[in-house]
């Protein structure tokens, strides 16, 4: 098997020196082209395991080897490496002082040096992706929730990640704008692109996740396949999750 | 027409004779001459102080685990800026332009100068707080898309976080500017003639409170309604430009 | 809606301000010509058994002050004797400086004493009595200032405690420009202590004090006054039989003694 994308190591995040653990050493390892869906109560850790992977959240300890190198070092180029993981969010984050254009192209013009004209061609293809080309010249304001988070998505991919990071990307919706934006992500799976993506949309985990994850009190308790983690549950307190999000 | 002969009487006494119109004129000049100096130091002073204490608020945690001397610098930074922002919204302004006159630039013999530096200096903690409250008014999931896509602090401040804060800045400097148009009245504590003093100065030579006080009140009103009515602009524009 | 409104009438009051502009700057009228003994009846003379109400500022020393609860001082002293000859009972009200000739004119008081100079300023608006005082604005300068009599102070900075006499005077000798106002005559003394100002005009007697409160600060009232002023009592222009009764109490007071003795009883 070829070298894991990320390798994950120990990560631990306490608060109050150490009187709460919100994450209490993980260890994973995510390969090129996998799927990875977090899920677990809220409160859990898993949106906090999520932001530490690109340094959103700063972990206590442990290590983070990305691209070969550990980006939770002292002298690591975090700037360079978040380059190369997008980041979507439950509220969109859309900067609402630029267009949808703006939006897309913001940081390939600055951080890429890419001239105008072409990421705006690139930013028009992922609008075609998205099914959004017509709201290019749109502010953040004109859109719908289900539009805002299509255009988050295109602008992440705008950055040619080598990964993306899904942060409950849902969970803000209203019910009927859910499918939407969860087909773009069932699309960018078929493509390859791998993903780690906490949610609460369990469908989408049993049909597009390579691999399930169940984080507890800031320990994996559970990982496997889809099939055998809904059907063959063995963590009491995933049977227990379980039961209760599954009716 | 009675009281029209002595209103005619008591506006030539308080103002023709002796030219003392020109001292409303003079008082007026020094008025925005101070206050413009004082808001410009204000605004440059602020600016780095609000930098200063923004950067510790939302960078220092970075800073600090990459270490070495410039978070050092930042922390003793912030604090000596907590504390200048303390000193100074904590004391009456007229006592810091004394103490600015007599105590520490006791050498400076420009009264003029003098008022701008300690209205400059009060100012720039009220200017910081607008600037920091301004910053700080903008969601941080803004800062986190701009971290997330790679954007340093500094970059994710100028592209992402400023163009959105500048529109809850700008009102709020505007008042600034207004508020201290009003307090640079006590100039006159220092032997500045503002033009508060001006009328003072009228009423001290012609006895009569009427005309020299309303007619200053009248001087402070208008700039303050204009200033008002540009302010309301300046906020139309700049709702427009939200969409 | 509110807003608007205001500042509508904020137009309009400075508008009517800018048309009596041009209204009283074109004929320039002589000053408020109120006829002597028009007799309007503002303001009688007070009965024989009444009150006289005298208007003071009890903070300049050794004219009018407090001592304790009651006043003292030569103003109050002579207020007092001028009461005694006509037979009124004399009452004092403490006010601003800047107050006590608007309120003798509105006819709220009688009389205003206050060790206050007769200036065309004020005979516009009040009548003033034959001079019982005489004042002097003293020049106080450094240690081997290059100022030795009043003849020196043209070109130098001034320093005065605003709207007194000695402000006034000083304005109109060598323009305002180069006369500093501050708001109290320790002030002004400061000022001239950390070299802001190069002398201080200001009234003898609180003179001789600052000056011997700042002995390590090296200052010295020159020999020669800058100015003599006659201090007179200011009354209601329209209450001639007041003035004329306290002229006359004044002119006695002066013959038996009793001024002069009490002037030399305050002032060494």
């Amino acid at each position: 098997m070829e070298e894991a994308l990320i390798k994950v190591r120990n990560l631990k995040k306490h608060y109050n020196g150490g009187k709460v653990k919100a994450l209490d050493g993980i260890d994973i390892d995510i390969h090129q082209g996998e799927v990875v869906v977090v899920v677990g109560p809220s409160g859990s850790g898993k949106s906090t395991f999520l932001r530490s992977l690109n340094l959103l959240e700063q972990p206590t300890e442990g290590e983070i080897i990305f691209d070969g190198e550990d980006i939770n070092a002292k002298d690591a180029d975090i700037n360079k490496h978040r380059q190369k993981m997008g980041m979507v969010f439950q509220h969109f984050n859309l900067f609402p002082h630029k267009t949808v254009l703006g939006n897309i192209t913001l940081a390939p013009i600055q951080l890429k040096k890419i001239p105008k004209p072409e990421a705006e061609a690139q930013a028009m293809k992922l609008l075609n992706m998205v099914h959004l080309e017509d709201k290019a010249t749109n502010y953040p304001s004109q859109l719908s929730g289900g539009q805002k988070q299509r255009i988050a998505i295109a602008r992440a991919l705008a950055m040619e990640p080598t990964v993306m990071l899904f942060d409950e990307p849902t969970s803000a919706l209203d019910p009927e704008m859910v499918g939407e934006v969860l087909d773009i992500m069932k699309d960018l799976a078929k493509s390859g692109m791998t993903m780690v993506v906490v949610t609460h949309e369990m469908g989408f985990a049993k049909e597009v996740g390579t691999r399930v994850i169940f984080i507890d009190h800031g320990q994996i308790k559970e990982e496997n396949t889809p099939k055998e983690f809904f059907n063959n549950p063995k963590d009491p307190r995933l049977q227990d999750f379980l039961s209760k999000v599954l009716i | 027409m009675n009281w029209f002969d002595k209103f005619c009487n008591d506006f030539t006494l308080n103002f023709i004779e002796g030219d003392r119109w020109k001292w409303i004129l003079e008082g007026l000049g020094n008025t925005i001459i101070i206050t413009i100096f004082a808001l410009i130091i204000g605004v440059l002073l602020g600016i780095i102080i609000a930098a200063v204490r923004s950067t510790y608020d939302k960078n220092g945690a970075d800073m600090k685990k990459r270490g070495g001397p410039a978070y050092v610098f930042l922390k003793i930074g912030n604090t000596l800026c907590n504390l200048y922002l303390t000193v100074v919204r904590g004391t009456p302004s007229v006592v810091q332009l004394l103490i600015m006159y007599f105590i520490i630039l006791v050498n400076v013999t420009n009264g003029v100068f003098v008022a701008i530096i300690a209205f400059g200096l009060n100012s720039a903690a009220y200017v910081a707080e607008i600037f920091r409250g301004g910053i700080m008014s903008i969601d941080e999931g803004q800062f986190e898309a701009g971290r997330s896509l790679g954007f340093n602090y500094l970059q994710t401040m100028f592209h992402i976080i400023l163009p959105q804060a500048i529109k809850v800045i700008l009102p709020s400097l505007f008042n600034e500017f207004i508020t201290l148009i009003k307090e640079t009245a006590v100039a006159g504590y220092v032997g500045v003639m503002d033009l508060t003093k001006a009328g003072d100065k009228i009423r001290g030579r012609t006895f009569s409170a009427f005309m020299p006080l309303i007619a200053v009140a009248l001087i402070y009103l208008g700039i303050v309604v204009l200033l008002t009515q540009l302010l309301k602009q300046l906020e139309k524009r700049l709702r427009k430009s939200e969409r | 809606m509110k807003k608007k409104l205001t500042a509508i009438i904020t137009l309009l009051v400075v508008a009517a301000m800018a048309i009596a502009l041009t209204a009283c700057g074109g004929s320039k009228p002589a000053p408020a010509p109120t006829p002597a003994g028009s007799g309007s009846g503002s303001a009688p003379a007070p009965a024989a058994g009444g009150k006289l109400v005298m208007a003071t500022n009890a903070e300049f020393p050794p004219y009018e002050f407090k001592e304790g609860d009651d006043f003292a001082g030569i103003d109050v002293e002579i207020a007092g004797a001028i009461a005694n000859k006509l037979g009124l009972e004399l009452e004092i009200k403490d006010v601003e400086f800047g107050s006590i000739i608007g309120g003798v004119q509105s006819g709220k008081f009688d009389m205003g004493m206050a060790g206050m100079t007769v200036t065309e300023e004020r005979l516009q608006s009040v009548s003033f009595s034959t001079s019982y005082a005489t004042g002097i604005q003293s020049i106080i300068v450094k240690e081997g200032s290059d100022i030795a009599s009043p003849d020196d102070l043209a070109g130098h900075k001034i320093g005065v405690q605003a709207d007194t006499t000695g402000d006034i005077y000083c304005c109109d000798d060598f323009g305002d420009e180069n006369v500093t106002a501050f708001k109290t005559g320790a002030d002004a003394v400061q000022a001239l202590i950390s070299g802001k100002v190069d002398c201080v005009v200001i009234d003898n007697e609180p003179a001789k004090s600052f000056v011997a409160a700042n002995k390590d600060a090296g200052l010295k009232i020159l020999d020669t006054a800058y100015a003599e002023e006659q201090y007179a009592i200011a009354i209601n222009k329209d209450n001639t039989v007041l003035l004329d009764q306290i002229n006359a109490a004044l002119e006695e007071l002066t013959a038996d003694g009793t001024i002069p003795g009490i002037i030399a009883k305050y002032i060494g």
